[in-house]
């Protein structure tokens, strides 16, 4: 990801848009980030990051507003959302695997 | 989307500093916890609650939301031993009464929790699941809970998009489901403002027990401070015996991960829950539009603080029993896969209440956490405040402590 200049986070009003995906605005964020410093905890009351993108395009400016509310710097220091498969979305059709089906916990005998 | 603020206690009193002493002291911050934290505080009871890292991060917040009330494959296939129809019955009645909490839980809370009543349906494949099928709701209108049987054309107009040679389903009118990502805060929002006191990274390290008893019973010692206590509620899931251990008890229950997919958003064609009576699979479309596909399948376990991590085999396995049922969902595309933990008791069935050999240590765990809790909460919260019990016998800790020693 590229470097962004000093001042960036500052422009964005309540209003703004921080979350494409999920249209989550910085007010509904700012107020999880009072409530919590854990970005996993921010994601899951807002959800921002949970769209198709996943995070790629917020997780940034979500990390800044985390780091200058809790006064944690530099932003890297923060632990980041935990990463999950798929990389990008994948059709069902395309993954799934009949010959991986099993019989459940238990089976039925017919 | 919404621009409200997001229900969720205030970072300062979580991190406020332990009181000296409480009457009760609730261990685990999930939906169990939280919820008999605000039944206590709503019936005057002195309540602490103490969660090792952050609310709602394990079972009770990675969840799917299923409220379960139809009796599953694995409670049916054991009906050959003793008494489990009996208390398959038991069990089939909390569910019915499990549905009535959740269906006036957002009322009682006011606020939003994505609560959908929708009805679930139970599907079968084979003769032999479509017997089990008839066989279960016999059971489930025998302890009063309402579930109908639908074949051929019956079930293809009720429900299109089952594939066309599914046999039949069971339609369970009381199912639905709720965001699991909302009910244990709002719970822990209200017990707040009711009275309760609660504080997160405050994991228990050491209990010692004065054999004397009375109001300072418990001295227990968590990385937030000591506080004392007249009465414990283990409510720490499928971590409950890293806690009884340290008062030398060993529950019957062990973690498993639990793998999801989720899409993305896409018209609302499904509106009730899909399960299917032989195989893992549990399918909903959810308030937001993405379909939420589980059932079961594993993760693998890591040590904590690490999550549990998600195997690709599970998904691509899990999809294929969502896309045999629901055919429309071929072209529909994954955007994540997560795991959860679950706790399994022994014999499936929850532990809650008092413990013969160490009164005042409680316990207050289910296997189906999500759809039971609340209303287990809210039974135990009437015992520890009238001394008076209504939770089912079957369900008793020494029950399942004198299991756990034999087997």
């Amino acid at each position: 990801m590229h470097a962004v200049g000093p001042g960036v986070y500052e422009l964005a009003t309540p209003e703004t848009i921080v979350c494409r995906c999920e249209e989550v605005t910085a007010a509904t964020l700012a107020a999880a980030i009072d409530a919590t410093d854990d970005v996993n905890v921010v994601k899951s009351l807002t959800r921002a990051g949970m769209g198709l993108c996943q995070g790629r395009n917020c997780q940034r400016q979500i990390a800044a507003a985390l780091a200058s509310h809790h006064g944690r710097q530099p932003i890297s220091s923060l632990p980041v959302a935990t990463a999950r498969p798929p990389v990008r979305p994948v059709p069902i059709g395309a993954v799934a695997d009949a010959s991986l089906e099993d019989g459940g916990f238990f089976t039925v005998d017919d | 989307m919404t621009t409200e603020a997001p229900l969720w206690p205030s970072a300062r009193t979580l991190r406020a500093p332990l009181p000296e002493s409480t009457d009760v002291l609730i261990v685990g911050g999930g939906l169990a916890g939280t919820a008999l934290a605000y039944y206590l505080g709503r019936a005057g009871v002195e309540c602490v609650l103490v969660e090792h890292a952050e609310l709602n991060r394990e079972a009770s917040g990675t969840n799917a939301g299923s409220f379960h009330f139809q009796i599953a494959i694995h409670q049916l296939t054991a009906l050959e031993t003793g008494n489990v129809r009996e208390r398959l019955q038991t069990e089939v009645r909390l569910h019915a009464e499990a549905a009535e909490v959740w269906k006036t839980l957002e009322r009682e809370l006011a606020g939003p929790l994505e609560i959908h009543i929708t009805g679930g349906l139970m599907v079968a494949e084979t003769p032999g699941e479509l017997r089990l099928l008839h066989e279960k709701r016999e059971l489930e209108e025998e302890a009063g809970l309402e579930t109908h049987v639908l074949e051929g054309e019956e079930l293809r107009s009720f429900a299109p998009y089952l594939a066309e040679d599914l046999l039949g389903a069971t339609w369970c009118p009381d199912e639905g489901h709720a965001n699991p990502m909302l009910a244990a805060p709002l719970f822990a929002v209200r017990a707040a403002e009711a009275g309760a006191e609660l504080r997160t990274h405050a994991g228990v390290t050491r209990i010692d027990v004065d054999p004397a008893g009375g109001a300072r019973r418990f001295s227990v010692t968590t990385a937030a401070g000591r506080i004392y206590a007249h009465r414990i509620v283990n409510a720490t899931g499928a971590w409950a015996n890293d806690l009884a251990a340290l008062v030398g008890q060993r529950l019957p229950i062990r973690a498993e991960g639990l793998h999801l997919n989720v899409t993305e958003p896409r018209e609302h064609v499904l509106v009730p829950m899909v399960q299917h009576i032989g195989r893992r699979l549990t399918l909903k479309q959810s308030t937001s539009d993405t379909f939420i596909i589980g059932g079961g399948w594993p993760a693998n376990p890591e040590p904590p603080p690490r999550r549990f991590s998600t195997r690709w085999e599970s998904t691509a396995g899990n999809v294929a029993v969502a896309v045999r049922v629901v055919p429309l969902l071929a072209d529909v595309r994954i955007v994540r896969t997560w795991s959860g933990v679950m706790a399994f008791t022994e014999d499936l069935a929850p532990i809650v209440g008092d413990s013969g050999r160490l009164p005042g240590f409680y316990t207050l765990i289910a296997t189906t956490g999500f759809t039971l809790s609340p209303l287990l909460a809210q039974l135990l919260a009437e015992e520890l405040a009238t001394g008076r019990s209504a939770i089912p016998p079957e369900y008793s800790v020494d029950r399942a402590s004198a299991q756990a020693t034999t087997t």
